[in-house]
């Protein structure tokens, strides 16, 4: 694919979905990613075939045995060739393999280095293995999912990965715009715990007079009368008015079938709304129950409301949503194996590049071997040589 | 120092997502001006999102202020703007106006649905945008939809926007000119979905889900303890799964479970209740001990403020405190990203709506009477 990063060679040594995601996001952008996996291949190749397919589109494997000392000299030979590389073992690991940063460093000091782990280098916890849902509960992100009245829920967005890697994606621009300022390489530190404090950082605060973070009710509907899911006779929409704003107030009391609230004195201020939040919730819920859901949402956004749908089966109909295809959100390429791949992707529009639709799915494994290693500058008697070695898949 | 020392940023924010976004690349050490209302205030997130932030508070309902601003954006590096809950920016020139004025900038624009399609500029929120997009097909406690608690979509377009602003810069570079960079909520919450995908026009699907607000599968799922605390175990490979089983003592009852070659849902639930039955005999210090020693992955399910002192963030140094002047003594969140070898400076609270005006006005070049002439007019706060 083309696009800004094109030209900058990235080496994705991580698995799972914490350190992968990031490299597929440069790849969007048109970075060449090189996934190196262990010969039998990464252990996600397992997983949820949805889950590895779309964390590593766009991606070339090349399958190292990094056990190996003739393993080693290809990776130490691709990072050579590289711009960026990313891993994300336990601590300890990447010093075993021989792939750590002063190793490396030595190698290609231009190297942005990135590493992700769950608890960071060093700690008590630094040994423990950590995955999304741990890091949810820790940091306060399940329990403030159920709400003060319920007990904690696991939320199905992998949110505490996907922010690390989206973190660690736009970190790495960040230090190739300043590595071309300076002609610094580096190494850059994610961990799991910094993510979830990054997305709890309300909660994560001490000081006199706190304010508690604000939680959903306990119907878990959303953060108060004006600003929460409600259900219509078929199905759900979802109600936003501007905090005191009393013009969107008004206009909503003035829609056809809710002109009773503006009868009501106990919601005639926005103070008055927050104090007789659950009674007004509650004539809400009446008369939002007594009509389906495209009359509701016609009525509303013909008053100016902000209001929408609340969807639940987005994922079967996304590649039918006008809104998403005129904003080329996806990506498709042909697999070598499954046929045509459509996917999500292509998040950013830039005027002075173009960032092609179509592009690489994901790889299978070993897809690459040969054309990476005729790059590398690997003769095909050399390459026949490392794999009879079982240093390359 | 940071990856952005000596980048100069002016952000123009609406919604939820610009806050996410300044907080890293000020403390990258970007030099980010805040453009506020007069009077605009801060909310309990500010402290940290806004933090080593300055703010120039400015009234651009009339051309006297958005004059000021587009004297600014020739002095700056990066130009953010950030759709309101109308689907509009507050800034009156046009992108390719403000541009031609200063061809190394880069403009970074964070809207609502895009700029195509159908909703393009219709009314923008986050929640409108997770309930629009599917986020809120979530389990809870109540049959239907559930809200999420985190703004999703405007951590994902706050994060995608870094991707956009570093690669622009990176280019900018190497070419001498700025452009114009944008992402969306649309795409913020797409970004947090990336399972949406498709095989030969068949969605590609994973296995079968008993869904509920504890978890999907029977080892990587909440359990009540026996004293009323929740843990998260968190085994979804082969070994730790056997480990875990080990532990409980449950390999008879497993290996029974497993003859009896039930459907996935129903030995699910089996499996489920089986571990249930475990854990709920033991109160939760016992269970961490147990788990810590068989090297299984395992965290209790907490409030956020639990962590302010727990061993790891402190070790760590993930926990600062700085002195705000209203607040006295702050404990806060340190740096999101670690450079390694680099000590992160300790950020200035974040500013009061106004706080930096004369000082940004004079790095303008206007004259302090000039600025006093904005503030009778109330231009400027």
């Amino acid at each position: 694919m083309s696009g800004p990063l094109e030209g900058v060679r990235v080496i994705d040594l991580s698995q799972v979905i914490a350190g992968p995601y990031g490299p597929a996001l440069l790849a969007q952008s048109g970075a060449d990613v090189v996934k190196v996996e262990p010969l039998e291949g990464e252990m996600w190749r397992a997983g949820p075939p949805a889950s590895f397919q779309s964390l590593n589109s766009g991606k070339r494997s090349l399958p190292i045995n990094l056990r190996s000392a003739e393993g080693r000299a290809v990776m130490h030979r691709l990072c050579a060739w590289a711009d960026v590389l990313v891993e994300n073992f336990r601590p300890g690991v990447v010093e075993r393999l021989g792939v750590d940063y002063a190793t490396i460093a030595a190698v290609n000091p231009r190297l942005i280095y990135v590493s992700v782990s769950a608890f960071g280098a060093s700690g008590p916890y630094a040994h423990r293995p950590g995955f999304d849902p741990l890091l949810q509960a820790m940091a306060g992100t399940e329990c403030a999912q159920g709400g003060p009245h319920n007990p904690p829920v696991f939320m199905s967005v992998a949110i505490t990965d996907f922010t690390t890697a989206m973190l660690q994606a736009g970190m790495v621009t960040l230090a190739l715009f300043d590595r071309e300022r300076t002609g610094k390489g580096r190494r850059l530190e994610f961990s799991l715990l910094r993510s979830a404090l990054y997305l709890n950082a309300e909660g994560f605060t001490r000081y006199q007079g706190r304010v508690e973070r604000p939680l959903p009710d306990q119907g878990q509907h959303g953060f108060g009368p004006l600003d929460r899911m409600y259900r219509c006779a078929d199905d759900w929409l979802f109600l936003y008015l501007p905090p005191a704003d009393d013009a969107c107030w008004l206009r909503l009391t003035a829609a056809s079938g809710l002109q009773a609230l503006a009868a009501d004195a106990r919601f005639e201020t926005a103070a008055g709304r927050v104090q007789h939040a659950e009674a007004l919730a509650g004539a809400l819920e009446a008369a939002f129950g007594s009509d389906g859901r495209e009359r509701w949402l016609a009525t509303l956004e013909a008053a100016g409301i902000p209001c929408a749908p609340v969807i639940v089966d987005y994922s079967s109909h996304f590649f039918s949503d006008e809104q998403a295809l005129a904003n080329r959100y996806f990506v498709w390429g042909m697999h070598p194996t499954s046929g045509l791949v459509q996917q999500v992707g292509n998040y950013l529009d830039f005027s002075a590049t173009t960032t092609d639709q179509e592009g690489r799915p994901y790889p299978t494994l070993g897809q690459h071997i040969d054309e990476l290693m005729a790059e590398l500058g690997y003769g095909p008697g050399e390459v026949a040589a490392l794999r009879a070695a079982g240093a390359i898949g | 120092m940071g990856l952005l020392s000596g980048i100069r940023v002016l952000a123009v924010l609406e919604g939820l997502a610009g806050p996410l976004h300044v907080q890293l690349l000020a403390e990258q050490g970007a030099d980010v001006v805040l453009v506020e209302r007069p009077g605009q205030a801060r909310t309990p997130s500010d402290l940290v999102r806004l933090r080593g932030c300055r703010s120039l508070a400015v009234d651009l309902e009339g051309t006297a202020g958005q004059a000021l601003i587009a004297r600014l954006t020739a002095h700056v590096d990066v130009l953010l703007l950030e759709a309101g809950v109308d689907g509009s920016v507050r800034l009156a020139a046009p992108p390719s106006e403000i541009a031609a004025a200063n061809p190394k900038l880069v403009i970074a624009r964070i809207t609502g649905y895009g700029d195509a399609g159908p909703l393009a500029g219709a009314a923008v929120h986050d929640h409108l945008l997770a309930a629009r997009t599917g986020l809120y097909n979530q389990p809870g406690w109540r049959p239907g939809p559930t809200f999420l608690t985190l703004p999703v979509p405007s951590i994902g377009a706050a994060l995608l926007a870094l991707q956009a602003i570093g690669s622009a810069l990176l280019q900018r570079e190497r070419t001498g000119s700025g452009q114009v960079v944008s992402t969306s909520l649309l795409a913020g919450s797409l970004a947090n979905q990336p399972g949406i995908i498709w095989s030969d026009g068949q969605a590609v699907a994973g296995s079968p889900l008993a869904r509920g607000p504890l978890g999907y599968m029977p080892l990587y799922r909440l359990y009540e303890c026996a004293d009323g605390e929740w843990v998260h175990l968190g085994c979804l490979s082969a070994q730790f799964q056997r480990r875990t089983i080990r532990l409980f003592g449950i390999e008879s009852d497993v290996a029974a479970l497993e003859a009896r070659g039930l459907p996935v849902l129903e030995h699910q639930q089996a499996m489920i209740e089986l571990v249930a039955a475990v854990i709920q005999r033991e109160p939760f210090a016992v269970w961490s001990q147990r788990l810590e020693e068989a090297d299984i992955p395992y965290a209790r399910a907490q409030h956020t403020s639990d962590l302010l002192d727990d061993p790891q963030v402190l070790h760590q140094g993930l926990r600062i405190s700085i002195d705000d002047p209203r607040l006295g003594e702050l404990q806060q969140m340190s740096a999101v990203v670690a450079l390694s070898g680099e000590a992160w400076p300790l950020p200035a609270p974040a500013p009061e709506a106004g706080q930096n005006t004369d000082a940004i006005c004079a790095e303008v070049g206007l004259s302090p009477a000039e600025v006093a002439e904005l503030r009778r007019h109330r231009v400027l706060a």
